[in-house]
């Protein structure tokens, strides 16, 4: 890489790594884990600097969502084994404060697969067909990981069941 | 509703993280460093499937196919520290680690959690550390040897010039090492097919317009005699086979390499009566696309 393609890379990263940390953040939900993320995909752009640095961000965060989910895959026995939450999650009076605290609870339960197709759809609010080009699937597939992913918090947490519709558009 | 409360959600929980200082200039020296990883570890494309664990017994195989010595893999829980599978320590391959080694390697997230997993302790435990490493298998090159590195949990590979000296990109603190990658049921002494590439990749060996290396290791079962590498269309390089792990490579001019590093990879294994018994195709990355 020459000094000039450094510089624009490291000009991209000072203003985009804000964002990018928050990404990496909610796909793995610990900071030290989200910097590792980034990191390893901001050694990849680099790599490949000379072709990607028109668009680079969306270069960073597919291969964000794509390093989440393989690791997830990797990890599948494990994670099963870590989805634990509580009945109730706070002692607070307030049904809003609860139910959003049960939501909080509830996505950082989900595996990190259920979790990325969310955050694709939801935080990112993409597509369902640019969600299908990140995650290598169809559309189809998009929205039946989108239903299971819904099920499956109404599942963690049946006092949101009411308020989770299925999966639209 | 459901889209704006997930949104909300989502949005408290990615407010937690907190900006990171130096990352663009981390990025930048493992990339400078290292690795196109372009094998994950997968036995790919097996022509023979077989379920039962395997002694690992094989013959080692100079690059050049001359001598071979036989050779045996530690047994299992024989030393804790040396992990099932590895290769005894030996003056060499402790020379090799030590050359290689600034401090303990950085290790992935999901190391340390397995660490802890098996071992219900602090992370720095067997597998984790620097001293953990055995030598695996070396490769000759003209400029020294390329080595191949493992613990229980990871592995790495190394630039050694003739003295036995790391590269000075390998001689950087705490280098990262990779997790060996397998099928669930299989392991090191186990693998699922007849070669298992766990690490193919390379990159520049110190700072600046210097040479390039360019690897494939990984583990190879007995029935497999010689494994021969093709990056892009370069002379085929003859993999070095030992105890059942095989490293081979090649170092080539910075020019070379950042040309070749965006190629196919071609990787060949026969037995011992030269069919071939497996073959992978890592394809080559046309300009402009992502990988």
């Amino acid at each position: 890489m020459n000094r000039e393609a450094r510089e624009s890379f490291t000009e991209f990263v000072a203003a985009r790594s804000g964002g990018l940390i928050r990404l990496a953040y909610v796909l793995t939900n610990d900071q030290h884990a989200a910097e590792d993320l980034l990191q390893s995909a901001l050694t990849k752009t680099a790599i490949r600097w000379r072709n990607v640095r028109d668009n680079p961000e969306a270069y960073v965060r597919r291969v964000m969502y794509n390093e989440q989910i393989d690791r997830w895959k990797r990890r599948k026995r494990e994670t099963a084994l870590a989805i634990a939450l509580p009945e109730q999650v706070s002692g607070d009076h307030s049904g809003e404060v609860d139910l959003r605290l049960s939501l909080e609870q509830a996505l950082l339960a989900l595996p990190p697969g259920k979790r990325a197709v969310l955050v694709l759809r939801y935080f990112e609010d993409l597509p369902e067909g640019e969600v299908a080009q990140i995650m290598g699937c169809s559309v189809g597939t998009v929205r039946s990981q989108v239903h299971k992913a819904l099920a499956r918090l109404r599942e963690l947490a049946p006092a949101l069941a009411a308020h989770l519709e299925p999966a639209g558009g | 509703m459901t889209n704006d409360m997930l949104k909300d959600a989502l949005n408290d929980i990615a407010e937690r993280a907190r900006p990171v200082d130096g990352i663009a200039e981390q990025a930048l020296r493992a990339a400078t460093r290292r690795r196109r990883f372009i094998g994950t570890g997968v036995a790919v494309g097996a022509v023979a499937a077989i379920a039962a664990p395997v002694a690992f017994f094989t013959q080692a195989s100079a690059p050049d196919g001359d001598a071979t010595t036989r050779t045996r893999i530690v047994a299992d829980g024989s030393d804790p520290a040396t992990g099932e599978g590895l290769p005894a320590d030996t003056t060499a391959g402790r020379a090799a680690v030590k050359a290689c080694m600034n401090g303990d390697p950085a290790m992935p997230p999901e190391f340390r959690d397995d660490a802890k997993r098996r071992q219900g302790s602090a992370p720095n435990e067997a597998g984790t550390r620097a001293r953990d490493f055995r030598l695996l298998a070396e490769h000759r090159v003209p400029t020294g040897r390329i080595v191949f590195l493992g613990s229980s949990l990871a592995h790495r590979t190394c630039v050694l010039d003739r003295s036995g000296r790391a590269s000075q990109l390998d001689r950087l603190p705490r280098q990262t090492a990779n997790r060996w990658q397998f099928d669930i049921g299989y392991g090191l002494r186990n693998i699922k097919g007849p070669v298992s590439i766990q690490d193919a990749g390379g990159g520049l060996i110190a700072y600046g317009t210097a040479p390039y290396e360019l690897h494939v290791a990984g583990l190879v079962r007995p029935e497999v005699a010689r494994l021969v590498i093709r990056f892009g269309r370069e002379r085929p390089v003859t993999a070095t086979i030992s105890n059942g792990f095989f490293v081979g490579g090649m170092v080539v001019p910075f020019e070379t390499g950042t040309t070749l590093i965006e190629k196919s990879v071609d990787v060949t294994a026969y037995n011992r009566a030269g069919k071939v018994v497996f073959t992978h195709r890592r394809p080559g990355v046309p300009p402009g696309t992502s990988g």
